[in-house]
């Protein structure tokens, strides 16, 4: 890895990581404060007469407690879109964008292996998730705590958002991959987001209705299993460390092909 | 052993596009000059010397080392200007250059802040604002600031105006000096002309030749405009000439239907040099024309012939124009390979043999002058030749 590069990206891309965070912290507070355990029976009332539209969007359940109240409100959906978006365009700019412009030539004309500017370009990915998680996470904990005292049962929450990481590596190990395949930033946006919209789009459109269930089998978001991480199950887990270990696949995939290409440079 | 080896390389990009067994070498404190039309291949090459794309065949060694598998390793000891301006745009020109600095691995800017001096370079604003120029003067101080031994530039004046190019030029001068190994490319000669004692020429991705710049410099033709004060002076002028010319056993002349073309050296070529090129004081004048009051010929070699018979005439104006590279290397090379040469360049030799000035625009121009006098017109068998030489394909094969 290369600390000066690392930094230098880290910077450039900071303004991307506070607006989409932004946008996170915003629905994220919003959600917690229309929590109210009273207000529940008419949530639910309201769920019930237009079933297929909050299905769709991942609120099939209103959930008894705050844990779940926001675990489907937010995580079905909104916190798996937004992300997507921020790590679809730093994917591009993180290889193929340089790739494009031609200034890859610079960071190649010096002595840093191929592997070395790729990998630090991965890190910058891996830590952009693990920054979103934990800055949002730790953000809604304390405003619950704020608000509802005892109520966000934390380790449930935890689980959460441990799977919810493993699912942004996934994306970002995607968005990564095709950034190292394509020599033209249009195509690894258009290819990395073409993945990501394929499987937010077919989730949705599985759970709208039976007729549509099948197509959970078409989607890797169906491992992600917010009931079954809220109750702890094994199965959750194993969906889990399926995104995790995807998203490495990824990242050193597009390790090797990054080394191992010829560059338009 | 070269610094550089580059041996039987072969990237084909097809469409004829890319570098077809090319090798060449640079030796250890030679400034080598990397001669060819857009499109010849010379950015291609380059790729592969820094490792960017791998060769199809062939092997390029820098230093003993392999430019594809070793490039990290060869980077330590190299500076790279690329011939396409690509710099980080949201960047400030400084902070660029200190970020290139740190990426490779200097304890401060080294070189930069007195390159800067020379350079008149300013960098404080945008990247992303500035003109080519300036552009192009960042690309130097990075590629000269941490003092490599070895220096790959890629049209290294390109956007520059005289005087920088100029300094640019002294830079490259004391560079040698000092012992550094230097691969320059250029599509004009003018740039190599000055800091290169030797020029790899290539064309449609293959070797022409290895030439010595100063045989390459004797032997360039000028291209010459006369503006007489009347028509009869200039048409006395011409005819004097095409005379004279008939009478040099070194050249031939071919009376080509009121068009005058010179074969040299290929029957009564003894007194010229292998190549057809003249000896010192010695000089070949390729093909005249006429367009009322203007007579427009080729010098190749001494200019003494012409000076003292034009300077018997009323000149109105006189223009000089500098062969082209293309030009220069059709004329140069034009017998000599016609039978080491392959495919595409043979039949630019072709061309070049059945006249010195079809190759070049003026070639078809002075077809077109000898139309509207009314003389049997050549065109065909010009514009044919023309016609025959490879197209350049693009710079960039992507």
């Amino acid at each position: 890895m290369s600390g000066v590069l690392f930094k230098k990206e880290m910077k450039s891309n900071f303004l991307l990581f506070v607006i989409f965070v932004g946008v996170l912290l915003m629905y994220a507070a919003t959600i917690i404060y229309m929590f109210d355990p009273e207000m529940a029976d008419s949530l639910r009332q309201m769920t019930e007469s237009m079933p297929e539209l909050f299905a769709a969007f991942g609120m099939a359940t209103v959930g008894e407690n705050l844990l779940e109240f926001v675990a489907n409100y937010l995580y079905g959906m909104i916190f798996l879109a937004f992300p997507a978006v921020h790590l679809v365009i730093l994917g591009k700019r993180l290889v193929a964008g340089y790739v494009d412009d031609g200034s890859m030539a610079y960071l190649l004309a010096t002595p840093k292996k191929r592997a070395r500017i790729a990998w630090t370009q991965g890190v910058v990915m891996l830590v952009t998730c693990v920054l979103t998680v934990v800055v949002v996470a730790a953000a809604m904990a304390f405003l619950a705590e704020g608000l509802f005292p005892g109520e966000l049962d934390m380790e449930g929450f935890l689980r959460v958002n441990v799977c919810w990481l493993g699912v942004l590596v996934f994306f970002g190990g995607i968005c990564f991959l095709c950034s190292c395949i394509f020599n033209q930033s249009r195509h690894a946006v258009g290819c990395s987001a073409a993945v990501v919209v394929y499987a937010i789009l077919l989730q949705m459109l599985s759970q709208v209705g039976e007729s549509l269930e099948k197509l959970r089998y078409l989607t890797p978001l169906t491992l992600f299993d917010i009931d079954g991480l809220v109750a702890g199950t094994a199965a959750a887990w194993f969906g889990c460390v399926i995104f995790y270990a995807a998203g490495a696949a990824c990242m050193a995939a597009g390790v090797v092909c990054f080394n191992r290409k010829n560059l338009p440079l | 052993m070269g610094v550089m080896e580059v041996t039987g390389v072969t990237k084909d990009y097809g469409l004829g596009r890319g570098v077809f067994d090319l090798s060449f070498s640079v030796d250890e404190g030679e400034v080598l000059g990397f001669l060819g039309p857009n499109g010849a291949g010379k950015t291609t090459t380059i790729r592969q010397l820094m490792g960017f794309i791998r060769p199809d065949k062939g092997s390029l060694q820098i230093r003993g080392k392999d430019c594809f598998r070793e490039r990290d390793e060869i980077q330590r000891s190299l500076g790279y200007l690329p011939g396409e301006i690509a710099f980080i745009n949201s960047m400030k020109g400084m902070e660029f250059i200190r970020f290139v600095a740190r990426m490779k691995e200097m304890e401060g800017l080294g070189r930069a802040k007195e390159l800067m001096e020379r350079l008149e370079l300013r960098a404080d604003g945008k990247i992303s604002r500035m003109s080519k120029g300036m552009k192009q003067k960042i690309g130097i101080v990075c590629a000269f600031m941490n003092d490599p031994e070895i220096l790959i530039l890629d049209e290294p004046t390109s956007g520059l105006d005289p005087l920088m190019q100029n300094r640019f030029t002294e830079l490259v001068l004391e560079e040698r000096k000092r012992g550094k190994t230097i691969l320059m490319s250029s599509h004009m000669f003018e740039e190599v002309e000055r800091t290169c004692k030797r020029a790899v020429i290539i064309k449609a991705g293959k070797l022409v030749a290895v030439e010595d710049v100063e045989r390459l410099r004797d032997g360039r033709g000028k291209k010459i405009e006369v503006r007489f004060a009347d028509e009869a002076q200039a048409e006395s002028f011409a005819e004097k000439m095409k005379a004279d010319k008939a009478k040099t056993s070194a050249v031939r002349v071919v009376p080509n239907g009121g068009k005058i073309s010179i074969v040299h050296g290929a029957t009564k070529g003894e007194d010229l040099e292998k190549g057809g090129r003249p000896h010192a004081g010695q000089s070949a004048v390729g093909t005249i024309w006429r367009k009322g009051a203007v007579v427009g010929l080729q010098v190749h070699g001494s200019m003494d012939a012409f000076l003292k018979m034009v300077s018997k005439y009323h000149v109105l104006d006189l223009q000089t124009q500098s062969q082209s590279l293309e030009e220069l290397f059709l004329h140069f090379y034009g017998e000599d390979k016609a039978g080491k040469g392959g495919g595409s360049v043979a039949a630019a030799v072709e061309n070049g043999v059945e006249s010195v000035a079809a190759a070049g625009k003026d070639g078809v121009e002075s077809v077109a002058a000898t139309e509207k006098n009314g003389v049997e017109s050549v065109a065909k068998v010009e514009n044919g030749g023309a016609g025959d030489a490879p197209v350049d394909g693009e710079e960039e094969a992507r």
